[in-house]
């Protein structure tokens, strides 16, 4: 039973996605997308319900799904290479045969048949397939809305939405791949079959510069790959493991560090962390939902899940102090980048590399409530980056541009998604939603390495900072400002409602959920509990988090205002202070630029010195397996 | 003392100044200045220089209004929350002064907002200008009483 | 939380205005005594923001309301919080709230002296809120948590952090924007692009953010005060003693540049820190 769940979750999204491609009708397409979607979120609640964790599950279709997958590696590399031709790009070609290569070597070479577990479960397999069930039909649910508007705008003789949504739907199927599965090489197809569909989605306006940018991201993936392959090789060389389960039970020894530094930098180069960051920022230039989808909550997230998956074997070693002070640096530096920013998918591309990085900087502290930062931090960021790029893309299908200066004023043209985007940025940052909550565990399992709680520490600050800028934005009211009533498309209207509602309920639900599967992951990797959780009240051994008084404190203030608010007959509404000037009502108020500090931050510039630092910090990663 | 009793009292201890120049020589506002140096100290009667008028109790303005600057007096004045008191400080201010009969002068500044209390003087001495602010002071501590007594006898009549 | 939890959360809710606007009537009477005039009553502040909260509501951007019930909100929760000894850090990032809703209530007004305060009170923010969690990583080094129960147990946190003490105090210099640090708004009588970041806050709000600004105040000269926890009278002593020498430092300089302001403090905080916390480690070798 359970191992239909998952072969459904897996397979059903793929399958569909070619029937997609053949849909011409809008209706047709979107109830077939809707159908598979729904299918795949019930599989996932089911799964909840139904699999007891930790635990291997197999079928009867190990062989034939293994055949297709060796078959399909083959396929997909040659139509990588025919990709390199078609756009000119030789790194791709250069990539792909380095992996063709190594490929038929290993597997006709090397590799032993023998029958393996299909599928391995535990709990922080359930957080990821939930989070890209339930995240992943709302924003395809936003994107029917979404692209039919683009493509109205780009006056489209012929609608290209099947295409999307079939590898859209191929990606979320490529996801629970890789979220399932046990070999190693299955693993290593499904990720390369998430690069594949990054490219084609980010290329879908086959423009130059989205097809330039593509490219960028495969070649980058494609280098990831190569390097999850390489690792792979030497993993199996040196000790005959191929399989997660087998992974997991050897004692860490030394001679894994080596195949697992080569898959952490796999890891590495699909979350855009530096030096590799350029892709991701280039991918903004995609439709929306593919930026919420793909690069900022679900394929970005699958590298967190790898490293989180080989954290136990390198626990306590140098290679992880490193893997902190590198995930420290690139929180820090890309958060200063994006205080240089004023495009609004950009700041919000830098935040994620700076999250990821963050997350990647807890996995490598190591320690019991590390860990659970991380995966805390996995839930909440997914939700709200996703709101936040579904609101910008509102924003910008509405007023034509997506730099923050021009959104000043906004929440009189479009109130209801101002506030939305308000209360998503407040959860990214604030106490006491999820976002901060886990920071605060991050920054408290960092101390005792010093330089590593310094970056965190600056690095939040500069956090703060960049989005309360935004925020003053958004809601500066002018002098004869009316509010319009806004019209939302229904889809829209659910998208964003509904991840507002799940930010809001999971902060509040921030301790069942850490109860109920946070915890029983922190068991299950062997580690000591040092997270209790309570009524609203986060527990470690440093210290404690009181989340309910903090909400009822904001719930209370926001009530009274309201009340003032309502009672306003003796308010008198007045002009702002312009010594004295404000005769003349033409004017809506004079708006200051905000500071983006160009003088001291050049993106240029320093991200060509944060480059070698960060490369300078990759090499001390692997001098640090010697140490 | 009772609440009620102390919020009257704390209007006359904490009168915050705002200080606008219409149209004056400067004269004036060099010794509007001077009532802040510690030769003659404002501040020990509460009374503080904020530079804006929506946290100003008193307006003290000094010169002549002409047509350029009546808006900008009416905005300033109209900035301020109630209560509020208005000091013409000079003669400028009071009545317009020497230059009264100049072709581009209004007058002083009562032709464009209600003036609680005049300090005369070309340059107004600032022992004068602290009396006229402590009597302004106090006229705010009547006004805000009034309005006690407006608003409570409406809410019953 | 136990019932004494929040019987000493109310007592710490209630009396710290008073302690916070008698020390800011000293601190007036003090400037004054210095600058050789008699200065305002001590019960000043009481008169000041009673007289504002009687004041006509007179508000540009409704959500000036939200900003000031909000900063004054967490500044309560933090002082109380602080009160029954919970986790400091969790303290800091609660204070952090109300300074991004403060922030963001002046950016909201269309007026160019709100803003240009509100963008400076944000390069402030990013001066010192560092520094602050510095100052908690070095308290977390010595006493082995984050909780104000163990750190409060050290007794004689001062001996062994001097050159933390040194950066807090320059925290408390910051955040009470005195000369040189009042970019964004200064005390009464110093003008800084007309009030910055309060311009448009008038009456009520403004009385509120004013006893917000209170207890504030006594929270960071709390946290000055456990660095002797062992005594707290003399601890309190201490922090007084550096709050007069802010006023002195206030009397004596101007006002300073943003970005000296960045670079001083950054410097200081970050060499200080990596050289006591050094000098901690080599020593227990």
């Amino acid at each position: 039973m359970s191992s239909d769940l998952i072969l459904i979750s897996i397979i059903v999204p793929i399958v569909m996605s070619l029937i997609t491609i053949t849909t011409g009708k809008s209706l047709a397409r979107k109830t077939i997308v809707s159908a598979t979607l729904v299918i795949v979120l019930l599989s996932a609640l089911a799964v909840l319900k139904v699999v007891n964790v930790p635990t291997v599950i197999n079928t009867s279709f190990y062989g034939i799904i293994d055949e297709l997958i060796k078959v399909g590696d083959y396929i997909l590399l040659l139509y990588t290479l025919y990709i390199s031709f078609k756009v000119k790009e030789p790194k791709i070609a250069i990539f792909a045969i380095l992996q063709i290569l190594p490929l038929a070597f290993f597997e006709l070479f090397m590799l032993k048949e023998q029958e393996l577990n299909t599928f391995y479960i535990d709990n922080l397999s359930i957080i990821m397939n939930l989070v890209v069930s339930v995240v992943g039909p709302i924003i395809a649910v936003y994107a029917f809305g979404y692209m039919d508007h683009h493509e109205e705008e780009k006056k489209l003789a012929k609608s290209r939405q099947s295409r999307f949504f079939a590898i859209i739907l191929l990606f979320i199927g490529a996801m629970n791949g890789i979220i399932f599965s046990n070999n190693l090489m299955w693993i290593y197809f499904f990720w390369e079959i998430t690069s594949l569909s990054s490219f084609l989605l980010i290329s879908h306006d086959k423009t130059e510069e989205a097809i330039k940018n593509a490219s960028k991201a495969l070649w980058i993936n494609m280098l990831g790959g190569f390097s999850l392959l390489v690792g792979i090789i030497i993993l199996y060389k040196y000790t005959g493991i191929i399989t997660l389960d087998a992974l997991l039970k050897t004692n860490s020894s030394y001679i894994l560090l080596i195949p697992v530094f080569f898959m952490v930098l796999a890891a590495f180069t699909k979350a855009a962390q530096m030096p590799f960051q350029s892709w991701l920022l280039g991918a903004m230039v995609a439709p929306t939902p593919v930026s919420a989808l793909l690069h900022s909550s679900t394929m970005v997230k699958a590298a967190i899940y790898l490293i989180l998956r080989l954290a136990p074997t390198f626990r306590g070693t140098t290679l992880s102090g490193f893997i902190a002070l590198y995930g420290a640096f690139t929180f820090i530096a890309t958060s200063i980048l994006a205080l240089s920013q004023s495009n609004g998918k950009k700041i919000l591309a830098y935040s994620t590399i700076a999250n990821l990085g963050l997350m990647i900087s807890s996995i490598g502290i190591n320690t019991s409530s590390a860990i659970t930062a991380a995966i805390l931090l996995l839930i909440f960021h997914a939700v709200s980056k996703a709101l936040l790029f579904l609101c910008v893309g509102t924003i910008e299908q509405s007023i034509g541009s997506r730099d923050i200066e021009d959104m000043k004023g906004l929440i009189t043209k479009m109130p209801v998604t101002t506030i939305i985007t308000f209360i998503g940025i407040l959860s990214l940052m604030i106490a006491p939603f999820g976002m901060l909550l886990s920071k605060w565990m991050a920054i408290e399992a960092a101390s005792n390495n010093l330089v590593v709680a310094l970056l965190l520490i600056i690095g939040s600050a500069v956090t703060v900072m960049y989005y309360t800028r935004w925020i003053g934005n958004i809601l500066s009211e002018g002098r004869n400002s009316k509010f319009f009533v806004e019209k939302q498309p229904l889809t829209i209207r659910f998208a964003l409602y509904s991840l507002v509602a799940i930010a809001i309920v999971l902060s509040l639900a921030v301790t069942q959920l850490f109860n109920a599967i946070v915890k029983p992951e922190i068991n299950m990797l062997k580690m000591s509990i040092s997270v209790k959780a309570a009524a609203g009240y986060l527990e470690s051994n440093l210290g404690g988090f009181s989340i309910y008084p903090v909400f009822f404190a904001i719930g209370l203030a926001v009530i009274l205002a309201f009340l003032t608010i309502k009672n306003s007959h003796d308010i008198v509404q007045t002009k702002p202070y312009e010594a004295g000037l404000n005769y003349d009502d033409s004017n809506n108020g004079y708006d200051v630029k905000n500071y983006y500090l160009p003088s001291i931050i050049n993106e240029a510039l320093m991200t060509k010195y944060m480059n070698y630092i960060s490369l300078i910090l990759i090499l001390a990663i692997f001098g640090g397996i010697l140490l | 003392m009772g609440l009620k009793e102390f919020v009257k009292k704390s209007f006359s201890k904490s009168p915050w100044v705002v200080h606008y120049d219409c149209g004056s020589c400067n004269g004036c506002d060099i010794e509007v200045l001077a009532c802040m140096t510690p030769i003659y100290d404002m501040e020990r009667f509460g009374m503080v220089n904020v530079g804006n008028p929506k946290h100003a109790d008193i307006l003290i303005v000094t010169g002549t209004v002409n047509e350029k600057n009546k808006d900008v007096l009416k905005n300033v004045y109209d900035m301020m929350p109630d209560p509020k008191v208005v000091v013409a400080a000079g003669i400028c201010a009071c009545s317009g002064g020497i230059f009264r009969d100049c072709y581009n002068v209004l007058g002083g500044i009562d032709k464009v907002i209600p003036v609680d209390v005049y300090v005369p003087g070309c340059p107004a001495k600032p022992e004068a200008m602290i009396d006229g602010l402590y009597k302004a002071a106090q006229i705010l501590k009547d006004k805000y009483s009034r309005r006690e007594v407006i608003v409570s006898a409406k809410s019953l009549g | 939380m136990t019932w004494s939890d929040y019987l000493v959360f109310a007592a710490a809710v209630v009396l710290t205005p008073i302690i916070g606007g008698l020390i800011t009537g000293l601190d007036r009477k003090v400037t004054a005594l210095i600058q050789g005039r008699y200065g305002p009553p001590v019960l000043q502040p009481f008169y000041d923001v009673v007289k504002l909260l009687s004041k006509e509501k007179m508000i540009v951007n409704d959500f000036q309301i939200f900003a000031a019930y909000i900063y004054l909100l967490s500044a309560i929760l933090s002082i109380g919080f602080f009160a029954i000894k919970a986790d400091i850090l969790m303290i800091i990032f609660i204070m952090s709230i109300g300074l991004v809703f403060y922030i963001v209530g002046a950016l909201a007004t269309r007026s160019p002296y709100s803003q240009v305060g509100a963008q400076r009170e944000l390069m402030q923010m990013l001066a010192y809120e560092p520094l602050l969690i510095f100052v908690l990583i070095g308290m977390y080094y010595v006493s082995g948590s984050f909780s104000l129960k163990s750190i409060m147990s050290h007794g004689r946190l001062l001996l062994d952090l001097p050159l933390i003490f040194l950066v807090l105090s320059l925290v408390l210099d910051i955040k009470i924007k005195k000369s040189p640090f009042d970019f964004s708004t200064s005390e009464h009588a110093h003008q800084e692009l007309v009030r910055g970041i309060l311009t448009d806050y008038s009456g009520p709000y403004l009385a509120l953010i004013e006893i917000a600004d209170w207890y504030e105040l006594v929270l960071l000269l709390a946290m000055l005060a456990i660095f002797w926890s062992e005594n707290l009278v003399i601890g309190a002593l201490i922090s007084l003693f550096v709050f007069f020498l802010d006023i002195i430092v206030d009397n004596i300089s101007a006002r300073m540049t943003l970005k000296w302001m960045l670079s001083f403090s950054w410097t200081i905080g970050i060499v200080f820190t990596v050289v006591n916390i050094g000098y901690l480690y080599f020593v227990s070798r």
